[in-house]
């Protein structure tokens, strides 16, 4: 008996120790699902124009070169809001865009952002990305990385010029910025 | 024991009563279930806008909860700031769904729930006190603030929650068996407050962790624990329920976002308690104010599925109640339509049917009563009624006929009885073993049995034993006659035994005749004591005289034959002395001798006629066929001299017939006839006319048929000698020598005619001849069947 509890012991300790080890890991995990549950809740606290594609049918939710959300994001395919159904598509270029209603831009794309940025205009697509400066850059919505914890920040003017209306209780929580310059 | 007698119409009012009364029982009935049911469902109803006020109430206070919750925790004026407005609103809208709840409670009597309320209204009443605390702490820094009081804030504000909650629980239970569906959506409802309360509590606790920059304790995600396995399980069940009860086809929609928005924050929280290393750098990834607004807007969701579950469960109970009252007034008109019809129903088959049939009851009841009566009912119908009628009429006009020919019929039978009985001649009838079936009053009195008695006896009975065989035998040969074999016998003379055991003359006359197919006889019997005693006198009279007759005819003979001798000697001795002594005697002498002479052979000739006369009586007759025309012309030829002496001829006037008779006699007959209608006329030319006539009137007036006749034209007989006549040595005129005759000549021919059965009589006038008729009657039977031996 005792000599089986020792083992527990060694063992619980060797995985605290692992556990420990992968602590950056967990953290990115984490973020990467509260991330996936706002953009959840900012395809609910939009509204996307009438007449537009996007208010019909499934509400598809694209992912711009590649997952960025280590497949964390894949829960919500399925899943209603609004009453409407969400789908998950990876799209390769700006062209495959035209029917999100929400755009994911990988960071590791954030070089191809002008090109792109340009070939969404005129589109109702919310855009998201978590680079630095994608705000600012004309993208509409920011994850944002302040004092260890998420943080959104929204060009409102982004949002307009897609005739994207986003309802003031997501505007609160968030910092608002303009393109081309930091927020007030 | 008889069933009670009912009438049709009673019957039938019973009938229609009995099925009106069945439908108006079994529609007022289901009326009055659904009337109940209705009731039931309105208190449903009723008691479920009443329980979803509760749960609103329990929500708004979850709301101020969880707002007064972030205020504590906050640090941030700005955000405090902007929470006051909104905790003041909950506050007061918790404060007044508590209220609604308390005031509607009121209304109903549970016992448990005045407890229940009397908690829940003393935790509102802390929850109050507690109010003014939190204000004042929320505007204080967060060192001044009063640490425990949060979780005194929340233990008290969820202590009130579960408490309404199971406020709800124990009030909707005393629903739960109305209606199995609406019972299906109180569990529903229950399990979506389950989600929103644990949901509630999970937000407010990690709101807590968050806000306090710690980790969670062992107990506290136990808890977290139990209520996600709470909500989880929840989520399972209501589903499943909600599908089993048909609504979840309806509140699909917001089942399906309140569950992905409520698992899309679960998922995005959940690694923050349990993974290590979640509060990197010593904080967690999410400020608390992005929390709270994230995790309300999951609270929004929730509601709204809350929301419509509240809705599509009331729209069914609104169904339900519509349902009910369609099915009252559905079986109300069902109701008033079978009352209806069952009256007019009742109306018509009386007025159609029973009225109708009354009424040829009573005809038919004053027809029975011999009352006239008119057949009309059902005229002109073509149904049954009408067929009824007809036939009744059909039935009444024979029923007239018969009655008309059953009175006929009685008259007639009793005319027959009339006569049956009045009779006085004994009837009776019989049938073919001998039975008396039927036996008249003269019966009676001839026998002496009542007819009751005599009835069903055997026949024989009245009559000795000795001739019992003779009326066997005279049955036996009416049963021939009956079957067509022989003749029908002659009435039978025998003797009859009364009662009292004497005899009786009778004749009887059996006739047998068939009546239903059964051989009978009816007998007729007569009493003939007196005819036979009638019999009896007449044989002796007959025989009395036969007697004196042969007595007469034989003293006749020998005195006639007697008389001879000694007159002969009288002649003869006469005589003798005329021829010996007649020289001696003198003239006067011989003269009275001559005279002597003259008078014995006159005297023998009357003796000789006599004993011919006596003969003719006593010698039976030589019958032969006889021609009549021979016969005259044979008399011709014989007195051929006395004719022409008398200068006198025979015409036979008409053709004379064929005849059976004596011929001897009947020449003799026409001779006397004849001889006489010359002898006995004046006339210088005599002509005896002889003839026959088919008819004739006899002096009587009478008609006598085959009539000969001898007809003379001398000086005719008065009418007072007519019938003198013919009696024996009678001569109408005086005695003269020059007429020789006795006076028996039609002695004889009487005798004659009568030997032959028939009779003689005359016509005459003086001066205008004399007629004879005569028949030979008795001759005539032989003649023809003769005649007919002949042919």
């Amino acid at each position: 008996m005792r000599h089986t509890a020792r083992i527990l012991l060694i063992g619980a300790f060797g995985a605290m120790l692992a556990a420990w080890a992968h602590a950056d890991e967990n953290v990115q995990l984490i973020e990467q699902k509260i991330k996936a549950g706002l953009i959840y809740n900012f395809l609910k606290y939009t509204q996307w124009p009438l007449g537009s594609r996007q208010i019909t049918g499934p509400i598809v939710v694209c992912m711009l070169g590649g997952d960025a959300f280590d497949g964390n994001l894949q829960p919500i395919a399925g899943r209603t809001v609004n009453e409407r159904a969400i789908e998950l598509h990876e799209v390769a270029s700006a062209a495959e865009a035209a029917p999100c209603a929400l755009l994911v831009v990988n960071s590791a794309r954030q070089s191809d952002w002008p090109q792109l940025k340009t070939a969404l205009a005129n589109q109702s697509i919310m855009t998201v990305s978590d680079f630095d400066g994608f705000a600012t850059q004309g993208g509409m919505i920011e994850f944002t990385h302040e004092d260890n914890r998420v943080g959104v920040t929204i060009n409102a003017d982004a949002v307009a010029t897609a005739h994207l209306v986003v309802q003031d209780r997501l505007l609160k929580l968030a910092s608002a910025v303009r393109s081309g310059g930091s927020g007030p | 024991m008889r069933a009670p007698n009912l009438s049709i119409r009673g019957m039938l009012l019973l009938t229609v009563g009995g099925l009106t009364a069945l439908i108006a029982l079994f529609a007022a009935y289901d009326v009055y279930e659904n009337g109940r049911r209705l009731v039931r469902i309105e208190s449903l109803r009723d008691a479920s806008v009443l329980g979803d006020q509760i749960f609103d109430a329990v929500d708004k206070l979850a709301v101020e909860r969880d707002v007064a919750l972030s205020m504590l925790q906050s640090t941030d004026k700005d955000v405090i700031q902007d929470l006051k407005p909104r905790l003041l609103e909950t506050r007061k809208a918790a404060d007044l769904a508590m209220a609604a709840t308390v005031e509607g409670l009121k209304r109903y009597a549970f016992a448990e729930l005045v407890d229940l309320r009397d908690r829940s209204l003393k935790r509102l009443a802390a929850i109050k006190a507690l109010r003014a605390q939190v204000d004042r702490d929320a505007g204080l820094a967060k060192a001044a603030r009063d640490h425990a009081l949060p979780g005194k804030w929340s233990g008290e504000v969820s202590a009130l929650i579960a408490d309404t909650d199971g406020l709800w629980v124990a009030f909707l239970k005393h629903f739960t068996d109305i209606d199995p569906i609406v019972s299906q959506h109180l569990r529903i409802k229950h399990l979506l407050r389950e989600i929103i309360e644990y949901s509630g509590r999970e937000r407010s606790q990690i709101g807590q962790l968050i806000t306090e920059n710690v980790g969670p304790t062992p107990a506290q995600v136990a808890a977290l624990l139990r209520g996600k396995g709470a909500i989880d399980l929840s989520w399972q069940m209501s589903r499943v329920i909600a599908e089993q009860s048909g609504l979840y086809k309806s509140i699909a929609p917001a089942f399906v976002d309140a569950r992905s928005h409520y698992d899309t924050m679960h998922e995005m929280i959940q690694d923050m308690f349990y993974v290590p290393g979640a509060r990197h750098g010593a904080a967690y990834p999410i400020s608390v104010a992005l929390w709270f607004e994230l995790s309300t807007e999951a609270s929004d969701s929730l509601a709204a599925l809350r929301d419509a579950t509240i809705r599509e469960a009331r729209k069914y109970t609104d169904n339900l109640m519509a349902a009910s009252r369609a099915s009252i007034v559905f079986w109300a008109a069902v109701l008033a339509a079978a009352l209806a019809l069952c009256a007019y129903s009742f109306w018509v088959i009386v007025r159609r049917v029973i009225n109708p049939i009354n009424r040829m009851i009573e005809a038919l009841l004053a027809a029975a009563r011999g009352e006239t009566v008119q057949f009309d009912v059902g005229e002109g119908r073509d149904d049954e009624i009408g067929k009824l009628g007809d036939v009744l009429h059909a039935f009444h006009t024979n029923a007239e006929e018969i009655k008309t020919a059953a009175t006929k019929l009685e008259r007639s039978e009793s005319r027959l009885r009339a006569v049956v009985d009045h009779t006085i001649d004994g009837m009776i009838t019989i049938d073919a073993t001998g039975a008396i079936i039927s036996f008249n009053p003269a019966c009676e009195g001839l026998f002496g049995y009542g007819a009751e008695e005599a009835i069903g006896q055997d026949v024989r009975m009245l009559v000795p034993e000795n001739e019992q065989a003779v009326l066997n035998a005279y049955f036996l040969s009416s049963i021939e006659t009956a079957s067509g074999y022989g003749e029908v016998p002659p009435s039978r003379e025998l003797h009859g035994r009364r009662k009292n055991g004497t005899i009786v003359p009778i004749e009887l006359t059996l006739s047998p005749y068939r009546f239903d197919g059964r051989q009978k006889f009816s007998a007729i019997i007569r009493d003939i004591t007196r005819r036979k005693e009638a019999e009896h006198e007449l044989a002796q009279h007959t025989r009395a005289l036969e007697r004196s007759n042969k007595e007469l005819d034989d003293f006749a003979y020998i005195a006639s034959h007697d008389l001879k001798e000694p007159l002969r000697g009288i002649h003869n001795h006469s005589r003798f002395l005329l021829e010996d002594n007649g020289e001696k005697l003198d003239e006067e002498s011989v003269g009275r001798l001559s005279r002597l002479v003259f008078l014995s052979q006159r005297m023998e000739r009357l003796v000789n006629d006599l004993l011919y006369f006596s003969r003719l009586g006593r010698q039976e007759l030589a019958i032969q066929p006889t021609d009549v025309v021979g016969v005259v012309t044979d008399i011709e030829s014989t007195l051929e001299l006395f004719l022409s002496e008398h200068n006198a001829k025979i015409v036979v006037g008409t053709e004379l017939p064929k005849i059976v008779c004596d011929k001897t006699r009947v020449t003799e007959l026409f001779r006397n006839l004849i001889t006489n209608a010359v002898k006995y006329n004046d006339a210088p030319e005599k002509v005896v006319e002889v003839g026959w006539k088919a008819a004739h009137p006899t002096m009587e007036g009478a008609t006598a048929r085959n009539v000969f006749y001898v007809k003379d034209n001398g000086r005719g007989i008065d009418r007072e000698f007519h019938t003198e006549i013919f009696r024996i040595f009678k001569r109408l005129q005086a005695a003269s020598e020059k007429e020789e005759g006795t006076g028996v000549g039609l002695t004889f021919v009487k005798k004659i005619v009568e030997r032959h059965g028939g009779r003689i009589w005359l016509e005459s006038e003086l001066g205008k001849g004399t007629t004879f008729y005569f028949t030979l009657e008795a001759t005539r039977d032989e003649r023809d069947s003769d005649a007919q031996a002949a042919a």
